[in-house]
């Protein structure tokens, strides 16, 4: 009796999936990636409206603020009476403080004559893009998008 | 008889328990549709031989779509955006923007130039770029920058 009993016990389990293996590749799987994965830096930009490469014949309300930047970095405007006033420096700062306030002034008298704010922007060929780019985050922290790289108007540029 | 009883009841508790494994695999396929639904898969390719400014103030692209991408590597040359094709001019730039614009717009789609320049490169490449773009007719353009270190 006893024997007969024990050679039915068996036939009644459910058949069951060992799935230990499939955890533990999981588990291998996880660590793999965790130790290859190369964190990327995700990349943002700053925008920009490009002006027509063609003057406008229409002049605008507000006179266009004139930036210049040097090969050696050193950044200035131009003022209404024409006169040259240096503003930045130190090419190896990234914030402007100087040009972000004018640039503040500028935007906020643009605002109150309700007309845009207009950025002429002259570079150096010899500048280095990020100093460029330095000047294009003030911009961008000011909210001024309409900006214009006066090498555009030079027939001779390619 | 006795010793037969306590034998099955300690029969029946050795046996091991089992969890169902089911509904946390339910789960997972249901996440895993979930994100592979709602991912915005990238659509510029990056070029790794070069590294963009740093810009505080740069933000997130609002579209992927109609991106015109043009690598500056800090030697000046100019890279479209599969990283291999270089173009050796300012004539080889403009024909390439001009196919590039057209089949933007033909998908329609507003073509943006999007500059990706070594921090390093003497922005006369770049300036020639950003001609080139206006020469063409485009009308947006986008530096490409990290905005932290």
């Amino acid at each position: 009796m006893a024997r007969h009993k024990k050679t039915q016990a068996p036939e009644l389990d459910e058949p069951g999936l060992d799935i230990s293996s499939l955890i533990d590749v999981c588990f291998l799987l996880l660590i793999y990636f965790l130790v290859t994965t190369q964190i990327v830096k995700k990349e943002q930009e700053l925008s920009t409206a490009l002006p027509s490469t063609t003057p406008s014949e229409t002049p605008p309300d507000l006179a266009p603020m004139l930036i210049l930047l040097e090969a050696n970095g050193n950044i200035s405007i131009k003022n209404e009476t024409g006169v040259v006033e240096l503003l930045e420096s130190d090419s190896d700062a990234r914030k402007l403080p100087n040009l972000s306030a004018r640039l503040e002034l500028h935007k906020s008298a643009a605002d109150m004559s309700s007309s845009k704010a207009l950025v002429q922007i002259k570079v150096d060929g010899d500048a280095v893009s990020q100093r460029v780019t330095d000047v294009l985050n003030a911009l961008a922290g000011a909210k001024i998008t309409e900006i214009t790289f006066t090498d555009l108007l030079d027939p001779e540029a390619d | 008889m006795a010793s037969d009883r306590l034998r099955a009841v300690n029969k029946e508790e050795g046996e091991a328990a089992e969890m169902d494994m089911s509904p946390m695999i339910d789960m997972v396929f249901l996440l895993l549709l979930f994100f592979l639904v709602v991912s915005n898969p990238k659509t510029i390719k990056i070029d790794p031989s070069l590294t963009p400014s740093v810009a505080e103030n740069a933000q997130a692209a609002k579209t992927k779509n109609g991106k015109i991408v043009v690598n500056v590597r800090d030697n000046g040359d100019f890279v479209q955006e599969d990283t291999t094709t270089k173009m050796a001019d300012g004539a080889a730039l403009r024909e390439y923007l001009k196919a590039e614009k057209e089949r933007v717009e033909s998908k329609g789609n507003e073509p943006v130039l999007h500059i990706r320049s070594d921090k390093g490169v003497e922005f006369k490449y770049v300036q020639r770029v950003i001609k080139a773009g206006a020469t063409v007719g485009l009308k947006q353009v986008a530096y490409a920058a990290f905005n932290k270190k």
